[in-house]
Formats: C-alpha cells, sequence, structure tokens
C-alpha cells in the first residue's frame, strides 16, 4: 500500500462523521527503526487503529496516550528509546529511537 | 463556506493525491485551541495557507517546503528553530508525494500478477491492449483499462516524468513500436520483457526505419526487465520486475541487504 494512503482515508472519515480521535505521527527516528519519519497511526475514540508508526513494537503504547489525547485536547510527544533494558525486557527487539507526536483531531 | 484550514486543505490536496507540504509546530504545553494554531499547509502550486506566529519562521518554512517539493525523493523531517526570545521551537514539515504511475503494455496471462502488486503496493495502474477479451476490469481489478492498438497511444496513453513503463505485448512488432512511443516519452524507466537479443533485433529495425534513440533514451530502458533472483512463474517474474520499479523509484540498486550498514538511503 502507498504509504500512509489507509491513514489518509480514515481521518476524511473521522472528520466527516465527526468523530473524534488523535493522530500519531512519527516526527523523529535516530538509528534504525522500521517506520521512518512521516508514518501515521490514527486512532478514534473507540480505540480502532488504522496505520503502523512501528513494526508493531509502540502502536498500543501510543494506543493509550491518544485516549488521553483525545480526553484533554493536549497533543503529546513522546520518545521512544528502544535500546532500553525495560523494552528490551519486553521482547520486542527493534532497536533505534523514534519519537512520535500525538495530536487530536476532531 | 467558511475558509478552508490549513489542515482541512492538507487533507483535501492529499486525497486529490497532489504533492504538498504541511508544516506543524510541535507543542504540548497547552490543548489545541483548534486544529489550526501553529500550522501551515504549502501546495506544490505555490499556495500557502496557515501561519507559524512568527514571520521569519513563516518565511523559511515556506522556501523549506517549496525546496522539497522540487526535489526527487523529499524526506519528513522536524527542524528546530530559535525564536527572538531565545525560546525554541520544532516544526515537523510532512511532505507528501503522490503515487507514481505504472503503465502495463500488454494484457496477457503474465501480466495480472504485475498489476495485482503493482495495484497492492498502491501504484496507479494502468494496463494497455487492444484485445478487450483479455483487457478487462475483471482480469485487472484496480487497474485503469485503455483498450487501444499502437495508433491510439498518442491520444489515449498519458506519460509523465513519473510514469514506470512495463512492455509485455509478446508480440514482436507490437513491443517494437510500443517501444518507439514509450522511449520518446519522459518515462524514466521502461522495462521490457525477453532476452537481450529479442531487444537488440527490434532496435536494429527500428534504425532501419530511421528511429535511433539517444543514449539518455537508452539508458532508462531495462531488458532483460527486473532483479536477477532466479524468477521463472508469471508470479516470481512479476516481483522480480516491480522490485526493479521500487528500487528504482528509491535510488537503489538491488541487490542483497547482507551485512549492510544501512538499509535506508542516508
Amino acid at each position: 500500500m502507498q504509504e500512509n494512503a489507509l491513514v489518509y482515508k480514515a481521518l476524511a472519515k473521522t472528520k466527516e462523521i465527526q468523530k473524534k480521535s488523535a493522530l500519531a505521527t512519527v516526527v523523529r527516528v535516530f538509528g534504525s527503526a522500521y517506520r521512518r519519519e512521516g508514518a501515521k497511526m490514527l486512532i478514534d475514540e473507540d480505540e480502532n487503529r488504522t496505520g503502523m508508526i512501528s513494526g508493531g513494537c509502540l502502536e498500543s503504547d501510543v494506543a493509550e496516550v491518544a485516549k488521553q489525547v483525545i480526553e484533554s485536547g493536549t497533543p503529546v510527544l513522546k520518545m521512544y528509546d528502544m535500546d532500553e533494558d525495560l523494552v528490551w525486557g519486553l521482547g520486542l527487539g527493534c532497536p533505534g529511537k523514534v519519537e512520535i507526536y500525538i495530536e487530536p483531531v476532531s | 463556506m467558511a475558509k478552508q484550514s490549513a489542515f482541512e486543505a492538507w487533507l483535501a490536496s492529499v486525497e486529490a493525491e497532489k504533492a504538498c507540504v504541511l508544516a506543524t509546530i510541535l507543542q504540548t504545553e497547552s490543548p489545541l485551541a483548534n486544529q489550526e494554531s501553529g500550522r501551515m499547509f504549502i501546495s506544490s502550486e505555490g499556495v500557502t495557507i496557515g501561519d507559524l506566529g512568527d514571520k521569519t519562521i513563516n518565511a523559511k518554512i515556506i522556501a523549506l517546503a517549496n525546496q522539497k517539493l522540487s526535489e526527487k525523493k523529499p524526506k519528513s523531517e522536524t527542524h528546530t528553530f530559535v525564536l527572538s526570545d531565545q525560546q525554541e521551537i520544532s516544526i515537523f514539515i510532512d511532505v507528501y508525494i503522490p503515487p507514481v504511475d505504472l503503465i502495463i503494455f500488454g494484457a496477457g496471462h503474465d501480466a495480472i500478477p504485475v498489476a495485482n502488486y503493482s495495484v497492492s503496493l498502491g501504484l496507479r495502474t494502468t494496463v494497455v491492449d487492444s484485445r478487450a477479451f483479455y483487457n478487462s476490469e475483471e482480469r485487472f481489478p484496480g487497474a485503469k483499462i485503455i483498450v487501444t492498438n499502437e495508433d491510439g497511444y498518442h491520444e489515449k496513453v498519458k506519460i509523465g516524468n513519473r510514469t514506470y513503463i512495463i512492455v509485455m505485448n509478446h508480440h514482436l512488432e507490437k513491443d517494437q513500436k510500443t517501444l518507439e512511443f514509450v522511449l520518446n516519452s519522459q518515462a524514466p524507466y521502461v522495462g521490457l520483457l525477453g532476452p537481450r537479443s529479442r531487444r537488440d533485433r527490434m532496435l536494429d529495425a527500428l534504425k532501419e526505419d530511421g528511429i535511433v534513440f539517444s543514449d539518455n533514451q537508452l539508458s532508462r530502458l531495462f531488458s532483460p526487465i527486473g532483479l536477477d533472483i532466479g524468477a521463472s512463474s508469471p508470479e516470481e517474474i512479476a516481483i522480480s520486475i516491480l522490485a526493479e520499479i521500487i528500487a528504482i523509484k528509491n535510488g537503489h540498486t538491488g541487490g542483497f541487504l547482507q551485512g549492510a550498514e544501512y538499509i535506508h538511503n542516508k
């Protein structure tokens, strides 16, 4: 699929039906990462997810943050350092650092 | 009707598959008053909508966006600026580049996996063949169908500088006529199915008709087509062809990543 094509469609749809959502975008990458700057995931208020911002390592955490973002209306900029032992301890195995901006859309 | 906002203009542009940039200030201090605070949209036609809250920054971002839109393979990235009050702001420059086009000449059985994979890769895919029985939407779901022979090419088939071409008519004369048409276009890639001897035979025949191609034109001709993966079934050949197209589109050379220091281009 063309990069983000499904996210753009979902974004247009949520705006059309005025469903509250949060848009997560990879804004900085240090080292290696499965998805590069500009990769997006849309999370709506029913927690439906569209798109990928990593190889499956970060989606669940970002979706949790998205819930707060939808509620508070305040964007979050979150750095994921995947070299950290904690993350390795979870067996994720995606080295590199990725910064993700999660903003409300309505 | 209310004036279109930067975010809406960006989404509309992306949906219309037009190149554009959305610049967003990465701010996390307070709730967004609306979607528009700290955003700017820049279209490839020079339209700008929105405001980043500082004249100098606006100008810098517009210049940067225009530069990105003129690059062959621009990268989205975050830039950090220092404001006059020494405060730092980070702005994410999100570059949208529409998908490239792929035109397949020849609607034979072996074109089906090529078109299928191309559609699933998100390329805007077109199949050109005069045989309506073969060249149908049932056989090529998701692809645009142009039923025409060589006489209709000029009128019906549009080739730009982001249109990739595959010539696979399985017919010497048709391939020859097609080559003449597609090599005289801006297409960055013309892949020709078949062995080198067949290609040389066609180029020689064209030469006898007084049609000679420049080095530049011939440098865009890829024949035999595809990456060297030993492909033999139509499906394997389709992967070999599309892998070559992806490599050229991304400015890579193909081959194994085994032991490579970088996966993505630096």
